[in-house]
This record gives C-alpha cells, sequence and structure tokens, in this order.
C-alpha cells in the first residue's frame, strides 16, 4: 500500500546510485551523504515477540531458534493462537460423591478455530509453558554435524593463526565461519591457544558419512486404491512452516513456536555512525538516534496533476518544504551530464533564483494564517505562486518531448545545512557550519495525454 | 503530490468548538459515550458505537465513509463485557473499514474495506493495507505493514512514519473544506 | 445525537415476538418475524420482498448487516427464508441465502450467496464470500483470501451472555420496536 500522499512520484538519488523517495532516506551527517537502506549495515539491536511485545537478549533468541517460548502459530492458517480456559470436573481423589472444578488450558485459533484438541494434544493445568515440545527425529545427528564443525572451525582458525596471527581482523571473521562456536571461542588471543592442544587431540573423521539411498519402498497400495482424502493432508505451506517434521496429515500438525522480529540499527558503511537506533522498548516509536533524510533534506512535492501534450509547455506547480526550523536557501540547477535515460522525457526550466524558506515553526503549523509572508521575502509572483510557513509553491516549466508515457524529470537540488556535530562545532566557534548540500532529483509528473483529441483527459 | 482538496456541503456537516467536523449522516450511538478530542473528521455513513462501551479519539483523526467503529466483546464466565475502544491522534481510517479493536495507537493508517478483529491491539506508527483482515487479538507492532487475510505482517515501515502521518491527517484537515452555506 | 426516531410508516407484515430487540433505526421491508430474544442492532436491513423471511431466537444481527430473501426475482412469489436460532450475523454481513440452520456465525463482511444453504454449527469467515449453489456441510469454518475450509469439532458458542447484556443496555440508548406477538409462536419458527 503506497501512503496516502503518493510518495512515490518524487524520489532522491542516494549515494548508491538507487532511487528512494525521501521517507526511506537518512543522511549521515558525518559524511553528509544520502543513504538508504541498501547502502547501510543492518545490526540486530533487540529481537521481540510481535504479539508479546518482550525483549528476548540476542543469545537465548539463538538458542530458542528465534522463535517465542509462550506465543505460538496456528499450523493450519498462521494466525496466533490463544489460550483459551474451561473447567473440569473430575471426583474428588478423597471423597469420591464430590467433585472437584479445576481450570484447564486450550489453545485455539480465531480465525480458522483450530484448537490443540483437534490434534489430541491433551488440555493443560498451567495457561502458559507446558505444552509438550516435539522432539526432532533427527537431532542427534544434526547435534552431531554441528558438533564436528565446530572442532574443523577450532582447528581452522588455529592453524589460521599460527601462521599470521598478527592479522586480527580477518581472524575475527573466520571465528565465525560455522556459526555457533563456542562462548570460549569467542576470547580472542592466547586463551585459544592453550586450549587448543585439548581440541587437536578430537581429530574430525569419527562422524558418519550420510548413507546414499538408491531404492525406495514401493507406494502403499492404498495411495492407489483410496480417494485422495484433501480434508486430511496437509498443504505444502503447512509442511514448510515445520521443516523438521514435514506432517503429511493435519492431524499431525502441533503449535508452531512464534518467530521473533528484531529492533535493528542502522550504521553507515563509511564512518560507522549511527543513522538510525530505535528505543530498547519494543512497542515505543523513539528512536535514540535518528537521521532520517525527512528532518534534514527539503522536500518536493507535486501540487496538482497537469495535464501534458507533447512538446507543448506546461506550467507545472511544485511545493518545498524545509524541514529544519532554521530559514534555508534552495537552489534548483538542471544536470549537466544526464546519465539516467529513463528521466528525461521532458525539458524542465527552472527557477533560476535561489528560493528562500521560511524555518519550520510547530506551533504556527497549525493554524492556517496567510499572513503575507511574500513581502518580508519579497517573492516573484511568477516564480513563487504562494508560501505558507516553512512551505512555498513554485513554479517550473515543463515541456514533454516524448509522445507517450510519463513525464519524467530531473534536476539538481543545492541547499543549505546546517551542520550541528559536534566536530563541526568545536572547529567553528560554537556557531553551526552552514554547507550546501546536492541532491539528484527525480520526478514523474503523471501520463501525457494522448493525440487523440477524444482521450485528451488523462 | 500534494493533498487535493475536498469539499464538503456545509449543512451536512456538524463542526464542534474544538474543531470536529462530523457528518450529519454519521451514526454516532451513545454519543455520551463518545469521546472526540479535536479536529477529527468524521464522514458519512460512520457508525460509532459509543452505546457498548466508550470510545475515545484522539485529534487529527479522519474516520472516513461507511467506516464502523465498534468496541469489541469478551466473553467471562459470569457474562460479557465490551471493551472501551481507545484510538490515538493522527489516525487515518480509509472508507468501508471495521474497527473491531481493543485499543489503535497514534500515527495509524488503515487502509480501505479492512476488518479489524475483535480486541486486536494495533500499535503507533503501524500501517494496515487495503482489503486486510485481521483476526481477533491481533498484536501489531510498531513500523510493521500487515496485509492479507488473515493479515500478517509483510513489510516494515520508514522510520518517519510519525511525520508522514501527521503531515498527512494536517493536511486533509486543512484540505477538507466547506463548500456553500448550508440551507 | 443520539439515535433518531426513523419516523417513517409502520410496517403491517412485521411480526416482532416479545422479549426481541428490534432498534427502530434499521430497515425493515417485508413480511418478516422476528423471534423472541433476538438482537436486532440499528442499521441493520432485512429485505423480504420476493418473499417472507421468518427469524428464530437468540439471534444477533449487527448493524450494516443485510439479509435478503432472494428466492425469487418476482416480488411476494419465493419461499420463505428461515433463518434459525442462536445464529451470528457480525458488521457488514451480506445474507441471500436459503436457509440458514442454527448456531451459525457470518462474519463482518462476509457474502452468503442466494443459492447457498448454511446447516448447523458453521462459520463463514470476514470477507470470505460463498456464491455457489451449495449446501454447506455442519460445523464447516470458511476462512481466508482463498475461502479455504475445515470442519471444526464443535459448534460456536451461543451468545446468550451477550445477548443478556445487550438487552439490559441497548433499550438505554435506542428506541425500540415495540413487540406485537406472543413468544408462544415458538412452533412456527421450528422448520
Amino acid at each position: 500500500m503506497a501512503t496516502y500522499a503518493d510518495l512515490e512520484l518524487v524520489k532522491y538519488l542516494c549515494c548508491c546510485k538507487k532511487k528512494f523517495s525521501v521517507c526511506r532516506l537518512y543522511l549521515c551527517k558525518y559524511c553528509l551523504q544520502l543513504r538508504c537502506t541498501d547502502c547501510t549495515q543492518h545490526e540486530v539491536d533487540t529481537p521481540y515477540c510481535p504479539h508479546c511485545l518482550e525483549n528476548m537478549p540476542s543469545g537465548e533468541a539463538k538458542l530458542k531458534k528465534n522463535r517465542c517460548s509462550n506465543c505460538f502459530d496456528c499450523p493450519v492458517c498462521g494466525h496466533t493462537l490463544v489460550t483459551r480456559s474451561t473447567s473440569h470436573t473430575s471426583p474428588s481423589p478423597d471423597d469420591p460423591t464430590k467433585t472437584i472444578a479445576k481450570k484447564m488450558y486450550y489453545m485455539a485459533c480465531g480465525f480458522c478455530r483450530w484448537t490443540t484438541r483437534d490434534v489430541g494434544l491433551p488440555d493443560q493445568s498451567v495457561a502458559s509453558g507446558s505444552w509438550p515440545i516435539l522432539q526432532n527425529p533427527h537431532e542427534q545427528r544434526i547435534s552431531s554435524l554441528l558438533e564436528n564443525y565446530k572442532i574443523m572451525a577450532q582447528i581452522e582458525k588455529a592453524e589460521h593463526e599460527r601462521k599470521k596471527y598478527v592479522s586480527r581482523r580477518s581472524h575475527l571473521y573466520r571465528q565465525d565461519k560455522y556459526g555457533g562456536s563456542a562462548a570460549g571461542l569467542r576470547r580472542k588471543g592466547m586463551s585459544t591457544f592453550s586450549s587448543m592442544s585439548s581440541t587437536e587431540s578430537k581429530v574430525p573423521g569419527e562422524l558418519e558419512p550420510s548413507v546414499t539411498v538408491d531404492s525406495f519402498e514401493p507406494l502403499p497400495n492404498e495411495y492407489f486404491t483410496e480417494p485422495a482424502a484433501l480434508v486430511k493432508t496437509t498443504k505444502l505451506a503447512h509442511r514448510h512452516s515445520v521443516p523438521e517434521f514435514q506432517p503429511t496429515e493435519i492431524s499431525k500438525l502441533h503449535p508452531i513456536h512464534k518467530h521473533l522480529l528484531m529492533r535493528k540499527s542502522l550504521r553507515c558503511k563509511e564512518c560507522e555512525h549511527n543513522v538510525s537506533k530505535a528505543d530498547f522498548n519494543p512497542s515505543s516509536i523513539k528512536f535514540k538516534i535518528q537521521l532520517t533524510a525527512q528532518h534534514h533534506v527539503p522536500e518536493i512535492r507535486i501540487l496538482t496533476p497537469s495535464t501534458f501534450t507533447m512538446n507543448k509547455e506546461t506550467i507545472v506547480t511544485l511545493t518545498l518544504s524545509n524541514p529544519s526550523v532554521f530559514g534555508m536557501t534552495v537552489s534548483l540547477h538542471p544536470i549537466e551530464d544526464e546519465s539516467d535515460t529513463d528521466y528525461c522525457s521532458a525539458k524542465v526550466e527552472l527557477p533560476k533564483k535561489e528560493l528562500l524558506l521560511a524555518g519550520r515553526d510547530e506551533p504556527s503549523m497549525q493554524m492556517y494564517d496567510d499572513s503575507s509572508q511574500a513581502d518580508e521575502f519579497k517573492d516573484d509572483p511568477k516564480v513563487i505562486v504562494f508560501r505558507k510557513g516553512n512551505k512555498i509553491g513554485f513554479v517550473v516549466k515543463v515541456t514533454p518531448v516524448v509522445n507517450e508515457g510519463d513525464v519524467k524529470i530531473q534536476f539538481m537540488m543545492k541547499h543549505e545545512f546546517r551542520n550541528t556535530t559536534a566536530a563541526a562545532l568545536q572547529s567553528e566557534s560554537k556557531e553551526p557550519e552552514i554547507v550546501w548540500l546536492e541532491h539528484k532529483v527525480y520526478m514523474n509528473l503523471g501520463p501525457i495525454a494522448k493525440k487523440d483529441p477524444n482521450v485528451s483527459q488523462a | 503530490m500534494e493533498l487535493q482538496d475536498e469539499f464538503y456541503n456545509t449543512s451536512q456537516y456538524i463542526e464542534t468548538a474544538s474543531g470536529n467536523k462530523v457528518s450529519r449522516q454519521s451514526v454516532l450511538c451513545g454519543s455520551q459515550n463518545i469521546v472526540i478530542n479535536g479536529k477529527t473528521i468524521v464522514m458519512t455513513g460512520c457508525v460509532i458505537r459509543g452505546d457498548l462501551a466508550n470510545v475515545r479519539i484522539g485529534r487529527h483523526c479522519i474516520i472516513s465513509k461507511n467506516a464502523v467503529i465498534r468496541p469489541a466483546f469478551k466473553r467471562f464466565s459470569k457474562g460479557v463485557a465490551f471493551f472501551p475502544l481507545h484510538i490515538g491522534d493522527h489516525v487515518l481510517i480509509e472508507e468501508d473499514s471495521i474497527v473491531n479493536a481493543a485499543q489503535v495507537g497514534s500515527f495509524v493508517h488503515i487502509g480501505k474495506n479492512c476488518v479489524i478483529g475483535r480486541r486486536s491491539v494495533l500499535k503507533d506508527c503501524c500501517a494496515i493495507a487495503d482489503n486486510t483482515i485481521l483476526p481477533p487479538e491481533t498484536v501489531v507492532p510498531p513500523f510493521t505493514l500487515c496485509t492479507g487475510s488473515p493479515g500478517k505482517i509483510t513489510s516494515e515501515l520508514p522510520d518517519c512514519t510519525q511525520d508522514l502521518m501527521t503531515d498527512i491527517t494536517v493536511n486533509y484537515y486543512h484540505h477538507f473544506r466547506p463548500h456553500g452555506k448550508g440551507k | 445525537m443520539a439515535s433518531k426516531k426513523a419516523g417513517g410508516t409502520t410496517n403491517p407484515n412485521l411480526k416482532i415476538a416479545a422479549g426481541a430487540m428490534v432498534c427502530e433505526d434499521c430497515e425493515l421491508i417485508g413480511d418478516i418475524t422476528i423471534g423472541s430474544r433476538t438482537v436486532i442492532h440499528p442499521k441493520a436491513r432485512i429485505v423480504a420482498e420476493s418473499g417472507p423471511v421468518v427469524i428464530g431466537e437468540y439471534n444477533i444481527i449487527e448493524e450494516l448487516v443485510t439479509i435478503t430473501n432472494s428466492s425469487s426475482t418476482e416480488s411476494g412469489n419465493g419461499k420463505v427464508l428461515i433463518i434459525g436460532n442462536n445464529n451470528v450475523f457480525e458488521v457488514g454481513a451480506n445474507v441471500q441465502a436459503v436457509r440458514v440452520g442454527d448456531h451459525n456465525v457470518i462474519e463482518s463482511k462476509a457474502h452468503v450467496g442466494p443459492k447457498v444453504e448454511i446447516g448447523t454449527g458453521c462459520i463463514v469467515g470476514a470477507g470470505c464470500q460463498i456464491t455457489m449453489a451449495e449446501q454447506l456441510a455442519d460445523y464447516t469454518v470458511i476462512y481466508g483470501g482463498k475461502c479455504e475450509r475445515r470442519i471444526q469439532r464443535e459448534r460456536p458458542p451461543a451468545q446468550t451472555l451477550q445477548i443478556d447484556f445487550l438487552t439490559k443496555i441497548l433499550p438505554n440508548y435506542h428506541y425500540l420496536k415495540k413487540p406485537n406477538t406472543q413468544p408462544a409462536s415458538r412452533t412456527a419458527v421450528k422448520k
């Protein structure tokens, strides 16, 4: 779903040459470059359960295979199961004439109405945490393989260290080659050398190799004689959701532990500063660090849709809003070396003068005053159509050069940016340094009207 | 694209002192139990069931045409209770959606023709795509988008969702303009 | 803005049993019989133009629900649409069925086509559409975007407690249509 105001029409070029709308971009204050989610480093801050919204430490999450221990998904439709209670009466052990009511719990899906009773799971006496865990039939084999690879990784690492133990960086990567390296392994340097003697005695190879299967049992006869019971058979999605068991019958489906989501932080790959770091609490919408471009880069939007005809100059009104609390000067320039042929289906005449934007003033945003700011800024009414707080409307003249498709234009936007990073503040006697930033902007203004006069309405 | 002006007939809408614009063709049952905090638009054909339980709607919300806001019930061993329904600020609910939630946070966007199941909890800054069916008791964490039937988390929302939703709802209110004088 | 009196002409063919809660602000067209303890929320719509609609006891019909007797294209010529007991029609459901048995739930925005017969204990999930001519097996659950089906073990629980609550609370906020028959007509409801 696109957001309500179609934000995909105007895109900014990220430093990695991909185009994104401004809300998806970040501005690294240190490199003064736009960054997108593709050219930043993603780091897991905290895994959390999307249902109970509880944090889980990364180590524990890894141990629990990134699943919540208390929340379950329905194996049939995938919706979260809810615990229901029933009172169960049983004869009292002391006095057979009396009965005692006991609360029993089972899980049910509110969407497809599947219940744990459907597959014969007995009701539990406590609300959560006591559901039986299925044993993976291949667990032993998997753990022996894992163990073996761990030893291999250890040996490999030790050998590598012996060769060149000066380069620490590459060894850090190598350490993690087969994942679950033990905590002791994580310690750097000499400690692993000391433990090496003991590990080296365990030479891999004791592992028995997998057996090749060259013949299958023939299919049982009832596969050919009995009608297929589709109601009782699982679907592919059901089997894939539990890869370790892959049940073929509906009656063998078990509740699935809910997958965790994660809160992540983004780090600029160049300078390694964080550009986004969310709050620890999964239900909070606050950020510890957030350098979204929306807060620093002026946003351009199209005011109203217009109709275009080939080789006919059309005046398009764009709006420009200043996200910062300070005034800002913006200038627009054509891109000299038009590299992106997709975005030059029209010639565009940009305002030649610099555009002055007032700062964003939160309290007055709510009001609707048309106070004549125009005088204050000495606007040229031919260029600036309106001015409302931190937003202006300005005109550009667009002449499509192709006869069909969308009118797409591109230009360079230069704007002031007050650099308030600590480094910049120290160098310039506490006065924030003002730098000019340049961004390439790509816009899709809408389709070109067909030549046919009958369908001039786009 | 900037939001376009949308005109309404002044005779069709009541504007309250706090700036709420409520259509005369909406059905507010048990209006004494409905609190709308201000600058919220309730459009034609909406049904808000304040008679079942308290309904509180924050500032700068938009309840589009034919949406239904209905507190959800829960069965207990000794009867049923309808849960009060709280909707935060800057929430946009599009046409024909049915909201049976227990709580809708702030900066939430619910698309067209959705069903939000009983006692669902929509946290701040989440979104529900058009035609989504959210089963009962679903929890939607912040910065996620739910789609499909049953609604599942399919993608992430940008970090600046809060700003985007504020911008949309505030602008919508400004562009929702009276047209002509009442009879 | 309290619920306004719908005014309008009274429907001479409307039969409401004592104990039923029928909000004034709903649209009831044609020959309709409503059983005892049935709750009809405001803004519901029941159209019995092509034939009568008989609704049993302990049903809940929520707002924006449309129940239409579409057994015949000619008005007044069709068969009776009988809706049994303990059914729930959730907000915005659209039902045109041939017959609805007992203990069914038609969830929000579900659509039941004119040639469908619903038995006992069925659930038509939110947003699901059934349009083919068929007879739903008892305890069928239809759910999801692809209208998948399964059979549940138990029928959905009766909503007697919710009806009790609504019976208490609705008269405080809404004008109600007056019952005009005694619940003794129970036999008429049974098929």
